[in-house]
């Protein structure tokens, strides 16, 4: 019975190097292309939760709090918080108002870098959600996992 | 004094929301929903019947004005982060007070703290 265990979590863990690259992948493609198909920085951020599951049932809760730790994401969330309002304040800053698109003619309509201000928001809005939601998954695998 | 500041606070909240709603309700409709003729199956058949020409009021900004003004193609995602960028800096906002919110609860269940009394 033991054996059998050890066999099915080595065909998770191989099988995870090549899916949890692509999912990753695919989560910052949904979010850099917010501003040109369906999608944008919430919907692609909460992909997070599925690659922090798939590290959890590959490698066990030691290895994954090992890798992303709490407290780093949690101040990562407020440092992107704070970018999304200093760029909704570059409005102010250049005489128009507070989330005004100051940025909008850098780049040519269609290309991967166009929109200006909306690229970076939904940038930081994707940080955002992706550390707030795995910080979230995190603490909730450490209660599921507490030693009595 | 904190009580007597916490009401009058509250109060000033309450009248200037009715204040403005009021306001509200006596400024002239931004859209009467009169050139809405094309049923919504024949525009999923057909996107192209759709007649943008007669759009009036906050539609029209967005539907024709949306790629001089923002270069963006997708316009869900320009009116989410540039026409009503501050609706969503309160809605990412929700998400740090829900991370703390879950930390107290969960980090005082871990160490214990909360559910001696429940126990017993």
């Amino acid at each position: 019975m033991k054996n059998e265990n050890i066999r099915i979590r080595h065909v998770i863990q191989r099988s995870l190097d090549i899916v949890l690259p692509l999912t990753m992948m695919y989560m910052f493609y949904i979010i850099l292309h917010g501003h040109l198909s369906p999608g944008g920085g919430f919907q692609g951020g909460v992909l997070v939760v599925g690659v922090i599951l798939m590290l959890y049932f590959a490698n066990g809760y030691t290895t994954t709090a090992r890798t992303l730790s709490f407290d780093l994401l949690h101040e990562a969330e407020g440092v992107a918080s704070v970018a999304y309002v200093a760029l909704a304040m570059m409005g102010i800053a250049a005489g128009a108002q507070f989330c005004e698109n100051i940025l909008y003619q850098s780049g040519n309509i269609g290309d991967l870098y166009s929109g200006g201000t909306i690229f970076w928001m939904n940038l930081t809005v994707g940080i955002k959600v992706i550390t707030g939601i795995g910080s979230i998954t995190l603490l909730m695998l450490s209660i599921v996992n507490q030693k009595n | 004094m904190k009580k007597f500041l916490t009401f009058v606070s509250l109060a000033v909240i309450l009248f200037a929301g009715i204040m403005a709603a009021v306001r509200m309700a006596q400024m002239p409709r931004t859209y009467e929903g009169q050139n809405a003729t094309v049923p919504v199956v024949i525009l999923q058949q057909s996107p192209d019947s759709y007649n943008d020409s007669t759009a009036d009021g906050a539609a029209a900004v967005i539907v024709q004005q949306n790629l001089a003004k923002t270069h963006a193609v997708n316009d869900v995602t320009s009116v989410v982060f540039d026409f009503r960028g501050y609706d969503t800096m309160g809605e990412a906002f929700i998400l740090i007070t829900a991370v703390a919110g879950s930390a107290v609860i969960l980090f005082s269940k871990k160490a214990g703290k909360g559910d001696k009394k429940d126990e017993e």
